[in-house]
């Protein structure tokens, strides 16, 4: 192995878990509308109150992957992400995983996602506020066609109210390459 | 009175459900960037120069831009949840990007029932699914399991 990313400082984050994060509104119906859209999928559990799939519930529901994407940029966030500084090579990336947990100091710039793995437990309901905590579980190198590609598995738990009622848990793989 | 649309899945119970059961095919696309950059205002995350930019994507050793993982998943997700009914309710899902899915490409969601079981009095029915493109290349392979009830009354 050429080069080995794996050092000492990426090895201390595994096992690190943020503290909950609130997402900065509530589910709302347009984004819920434009989260369903997105996937095609205009089933009236998501915005017919009316509707005995709605009924259901309790009320309209976000789609099952809705809360992972939840994580909107809050309005009194200055910094843009997609602010270049200048760099006509800036290729939009921030690198940060997760708003709670650090950057993983990895020299790589590619990053791709590998996959989800999803644990469902109830879906978040139109007003609700959708909590997230995450933890990097680990954090290996693996050789690539093109090079050293470092693996990283973040488990996220998601979930909303006072009472914390479990929505969602997801182990994601993101490749840096 | 304006007639509204309405898609919710059919209904369909545990005993509908058997092992090496194949689904009917979903087709989405021709994929296009626009489904990406819908994709990306839905989730209101724009990182990822390569998701929408020929030339950032070239940089980076791809063969062009690649249509979002998660947003793949997420039609996957969508069709299990076509396949298995209104009463279904998910318990897991697993996805692998494997392939990229890139503007003009097809995606064509497949499912086929590989368990259905009771298990602890609970009904669970466990399928595979896979995304495929024009060329029958498996972008997307995944896997989910889903509970249901029993039919009323039941029988078949």
């Amino acid at each position: 192995m050429a080069v080995n990313h794996i050092t000492d400082a990426v090895r201390a984050l595994i096992g690190l878990r943020s503290d909950w994060i609130e997402a900065c509104h509530p589910v709302e119906a347009s984004e819920v509308r434009r989260f369903f859209q997105a996937l095609m999928d205009p089933n009236p559990r998501y915005w017919d109150a009316a509707s005995p799939a709605a009924a259901r519930y309790g009320g309209p529901v976000a789609p099952p992957g809705f809360a992972v994407h939840a994580f909107r940029r809050p309005p009194d966030e200055i910094e843009d992400p997609l602010g270049a500084d200048g760099d006509p090579e800036f290729d939009g990336t921030s690198r940060l995983v997760r708003r709670g947990l650090p950057r993983v100091p990895v020299p790589l710039r590619g990053v791709l996602n590998g996959g989800y793995e999803y644990e469902f437990f109830s879906y978040p309901r139109l007003g609700e506020r959708i909590l997230c905590r995450s933890a990097y579980r680990d954090i290996t190198q693996r050789e690539g066609r093109s090079g050293p590609m470092v693996l990283i598995v973040v488990e996220d738990e998601y979930a909303t109210g006072g009472e914390f009622r479990p929505l969602l848990k997801s182990v994601s793989t993101l490749i840096t390459r | 009175m304006l007639k509204v649309r309405t898609v919710e899945p059919e209904e369909r119970w545990f005993e509908d459900f058997h092992e090496g059961q194949e689904f009917p095919v979903i087709t989405r696309g021709p994929m296009m960037v626009g489904h990406q950059v819908r994709w990306a205002g839905a989730c209101d995350n724009y990182e990822s120069e390569f998701h929408h930019d020929e030339y950032v994507a070239r940089a980076q050793g791809l063969p062009g831009i690649i249509l979002s993982g998660p947003l793949m998943a997420s039609y996957l997700l969508t069709a299990v949840t076509q396949w298995l009914g209104r009463h279904a309710r998910l318990v897991r899902f697993f996805d692998q990007n494997r392939g990229p899915t890139m503007p003009r490409d097809m995606a064509h969601l497949h499912g086929r029932v590989r368990r259905a079981y009771e298990q602890d009095g609970r009904c669970l029915v466990e399928l595979e699914c896979w995304i495929t493109n024009q060329r029958g290349e498996v972008t997307t392979p995944g896997s989910a399991l889903a509970e249901l009830p029993r039919r009323p009354g039941g029988g078949r």
